[in-house]
């Protein structure tokens, strides 16, 4: 296989176990970022949720899998607030090239005129006229 | 070297060796946990590509003269280095091995950074023509 996006298409379940997969290394990521940014530690992270050093390190490197409410109790012991979102994946077929021509022309038809850094705003007609 | 995922943050690109022992490490994983291994190493290497880094030293882990091993629970190691492509932010893979079966070899990050210096002078010059 070429590509990641060729062997993962390849089979359904590879697409659902690379899903599995990112989100429990996304978690981990996310936790230890916190960790960082606070320049704290996993033995204050287990202290704060009454748990052992290595249930924090099961969690850290992806070993364990993690209920909602489990996630949910770290990211309060963190100071942080959980959040889950469900962004919808872009299909290629989404996106099409800007073609600045065509953009021009059509803002030209609106009588809009483009703000320019340097001297001030100059029409679409000398824009494309450029 | 060829692309293997373009993330937001950082592409991933494979040398042929790369690929050639990708296969050859993968194979050697049990039947019943092949898939689930190649699609733990598959998604945190998307998450390195959307983010750039993997804080846990069980998913990434510096191996010494700026060379990573991107790692799975099985033993799975990507090994590679950071740098810049066609003026781009890149992780280049040198070669994956499994550790448990493939006796560790001890020159891993030194055939890692020979890789890296063989084709530096190539890197060099295609980030000057952009």
């Amino acid at each position: 296989m070429a590509t990641m996006k060729e062997w993962i298409e390849a089979s359904p379940s590879r697409k659902n176990l690379v899903a599995q997969e990112r989100l429990i290394a996304l978690v981990a990521e996310q936790i230890y970022a916190a960790i960082e940014d606070d320049e704290s530690s996993k033995a204050a992270l287990a202290k704060a949720l009454g748990k052992s050093k290595a249930f924090v390190t099961q969690i850290l490197s992806g070993t364990r899998n993690l209920t909602l409410r489990t996630v949910a109790d770290i990211a309060t012991a963190l100071g942080r607030t959980p959040q889950f979102e469900l962004p919808r994946e872009h299909a290629e077929s989404d996106w099409q090239p800007l073609q600045v021509a065509s953009f021009v022309q059509l803002r030209s038809r609106a009588g809009v005129r483009f703000p320019c850094p340097n001297d001030g705003e100059v029409a679409a007609d000398e824009l494309r006229a450029a | 070297m060829v692309e293997y995922e373009a993330g937001a943050h950082t592409t991933i690109w494979r040398m042929p060796e790369a690929i050639e022992t990708w296969g050859a490490a993968v194979a050697l994983v049990d039947d019943a946990k092949r898939d689930a291994q190649e699609a733990q190493l598959v998604g945190r290497l998307q998450l390195l590509a959307e983010r750039g880094r993997l804080r846990s030293p069980d998913m990434m882990n510096p191996e010494g003269d700026q060379i990573y091993a991107v790692k799975t629970k099985e033993g799975l190691r990507a090994y590679g280095w950071f740098t810049r492509v066609q003026s781009k932010r890149a992780f280049v893979i040198s070669h994956v091995i499994l550790k448990k079966k493939q006796k560790l070899d001890p020159a891993d990050r030194i055939r890692a950074s020979n890789c890296r210096d063989a084709i530096s002078g190539t890197l060099q010059a295609t980030n000057g023509r952009n």
